[in-house]
């Protein structure tokens, strides 16, 4: 009697232990296969913009490496709404990124010409969720990387390299946006491009605990927004630091008259992170 | 959260348009534009019916290797217009209440002195709107435009007369006088009676003059330009009307006078004549092996990003493989273990 109740407790605890291995197996193959990269510690976006005579807006990523990286970088778009009526897009609603893109001369342009030269490939195309606007999504069409190796640092805010579709719940389309490959823009009068200097008072580019600062008039150890590297794009070589970081203070003045969509792109030698990038679709001073 | 990323490849399988690396074609590029708005809107009709034109003539002219196509996107015309692989256009702009950036412009004055063909009509040549490519490639440097009178509130049009003055491969097949209906002229003002304004580099004829825009004198309507490597035709007129297409109810309407047998032809010719020092078949040799060098050098860098962001995934891929390995491997042997022991032992 006691013998047979000694195997059938040594069956019991067999049993638990053999679900105790696979369950910790289990775990250990998820943690082996989860997105190591990066981590998110923080992404601060806004609503609006330019709509008080005074004041500042605060635009943030910060993030952190989890493996040794060779390349870290933070891709800034800045793409501005232009009307619908006047947007060259044959349709008004799509299910797929490739009706928008065949529909819209701009971007089918582009991708046509590019694919003259090979490097069409380079295009990024996303499909994502902006930040502020649930229950819409944004198809999002970037050739940045191209331009940013076909031309010269002086079209950085010239080309237009970006292009978003902001389509509602029943797939209808709701926006256009194109812009630069710039950190922050505004159109001015007569078409003229409101940059950096005019409508940042700060970017702060962190790495680990070393701050850079980039501002209007610099002071010691301070650098000029000009300064900042061409078509958007943060770049940190040989990742080692804890975490690194960009902080935007964007200058308030009642300037603007559409919407902004401004993105953030976080890649990690070379691959897009679509938890850490960040897209906002943003109001502006007289709307 | 939807999430999809598609490379751009996918696309290009779908639209048909992928090409071999490294075969870069000539191009010349066609855009018609309404720049009351910024950016420019696009013109679609008008843009097809010149390019409809430019592809046969250029066709007939130099074979079917150079590719024409319109670009509908003010600012990528702007960008394709400084590659080497494009070596001509024609450029049209319905008024210009915009200025031309002055990266822009000197963007387009070098491109054009490294060798373009180019023709541009209209606001091409004003001053206010395009700054120095008014005067170093479409030289009308036009400050004023000579409207034209509105008929019952609808065609808003004034007949022109222009008169040859000079006989040339461009106007070579064109009448010596040639009654235009326009609806918007452009020229420098004041016109001078000792003579036209020019440029102070590069050499000017004027091809055409319209003897009706002002009373006070002729004006140029149709210039030849040539500075450096490029070679220009620019005209005054031929605003065309309409942007998106009313046209429907007079095949005339988005321009009247394009309809007109010597336009075309004017306008054939001009073409034919800019693009000719680009388009022989040494010249496009060595313009394509030129481009080819250029794209190759510049995408490196891109491929090799690619191919580092490959590598990483493929690295990640691999370590995570021989991890699970060994931890299913751990189990197994655990797991046997533990059967061995509470349940065949005994």
């Amino acid at each position: 009697m006691g013998r047979t109740v000694s195997v059938q407790v040594k069956r019991y605890i067999s049993l638990i232990l053999l679900v105790l291995v696979a369950s910790t197996a289990w775990t250990l193959t998820a943690y082996i296969w989860r997105d190591r990269t990066i981590r998110l510690l923080g992404m601060q976006g806004t609503d609006s913009l330019f709509s008080a005579a005074r004041g500042e807006r605060i635009l943030s990523i910060k993030v952190a490496p989890e493996r040794k990286l060779g390349n870290l970088e933070f891709r800034f778009r800045c793409l501005i709404e232009r009307s619908l009526d006047e947007v060259p897009i044959s349709l008004d609603r799509a299910e797929t990124t490739d009706e928008l893109i065949e529909a819209c001369r701009p971007v089918s342009d582009r991708l046509a010409y590019f694919a003259t030269m090979g490097a069409a490939e380079y295009a990024v195309i996303h499909e994502v969720s902006p930040e502020n606007l649930k229950g819409h999504r944004l198809v999002f069409i970037d050739f940045g990387r191209i331009y940013a190796s076909l031309f010269s640092p002086e079209h950085g805010n010239e080309s237009l390299t970006t292009f978003a579709f902001l389509l509602n719940g029943t797939d209808h389309l709701v926006g256009y946006f194109e812009g630069y490959s710039e950190i922050m823009v505004m159109r001015g009068t007569l078409g003229r491009l409101l940059g950096r200097g005019e409508i940042l008072d700060l970017v702060r580019v962190e790495s680990g605990s070393e701050r850079v600062d980039y501002v209007p008039t610099p002071g010691p150890d301070e650098f000029s927004l000009d300064d900042l590297p061409p078509w958007g794009q943060i770049t940190f070589k040989e990742v080692t630091s804890d975490q690194y970081g960009v902080t935007i203070v964007v200058r308030e003045g009642m300037v603007g008259s559409e919407r902004l969509l401004f993105a953030v792109e976080t890649f990690a030698d070379g691959n897009w992170f679509e938890e850490s990038s960040g897209y906002w679709v943003i109001k502006t001073g007289r709307i | 959260m939807r999430t999809t990323c598609l490379l751009a490849a996918l696309l290009l399988a779908s639209l048909s348009l992928a090409q071999a690396y490294g075969q870069v074609k000539p191009l010349v590029v066609i855009g018609c534009f309404d720049g009351q708005q910024y950016p420019p809107e696009f013109c679609p009709n008008y843009s097809q019916a010149v390019l409809d034109l430019a592809e046969k003539v250029v066709g007939d002219a130099y074979g079917a290797e150079i590719e024409v196509r319109t670009i509908g996107d003010w600012f990528f015309l702007m960008d394709a217009l400084t590659l080497p692989n494009v070596i001509g256009g024609v450029v049209s702009l319905r008024e210009g209440l915009f200025q031309l950036s002055n990266m822009r412009q000197n963007d387009l004055v070098s491109s054009f002195g490294k060798g373009l063909g180019l023709v541009g009509i209209n606001y091409m040549g004003s001053q206010s709107a395009m700054g120095r490519v008014a005067e170093l490639i479409f030289p009308l440097n036009a400050t004023k435009t000579a409207s034209g009178k509105v008929v019952r509130g609808t065609y808003v049009t004034s007949q022109h007369t222009h008169v040859k003055l000079v006989d040339n491969p461009i106007t070579r097949n064109s009448p010596d006088t040639m009654g235009i209906p326009d609806s918007s002229l452009i020229y420098h003002y004041p016109v001078s009676k000792e003579g036209w304004w020019t440029p102070a580099d590069g050499e000017m004829t004027v091809l055409y003059a319209c003897t009706t825009a002002t009373a006070e004198a002729r004006v140029p309507s149709v210039i030849l330009y040539e500075r450096g490597n490029g070679r220009s035709v620019a005209l005054a007129g031929l605003r065309h009307n309409d942007a998106t297409g009313a046209y429907q109810k007079d095949l005339g309407w988005f321009n009247h006078s394009f309809s007109l047998p010597e336009v075309r032809q004017l306008l054939g010719d001009a073409l034919v004549y800019v693009l000719e020092p680009f388009a022989s078949a040494d010249s496009l040799e060595a313009r394509m092996e030129e481009g080819r060098l250029f794209v190759e050098e510049r995408l490196q860098s891109l491929e090799a990003e690619v191919q580092t962001a490959r590598d990483s995934v493929r690295r990640e891929r691999n370590e995570s493989m021989v991890s699970t390995m060994v931890v299913v491997g751990l189990s197994v042997v655990a797991g046997g273990v533990i059967v061995y022991l509470g349940f065949i032992r005994n």
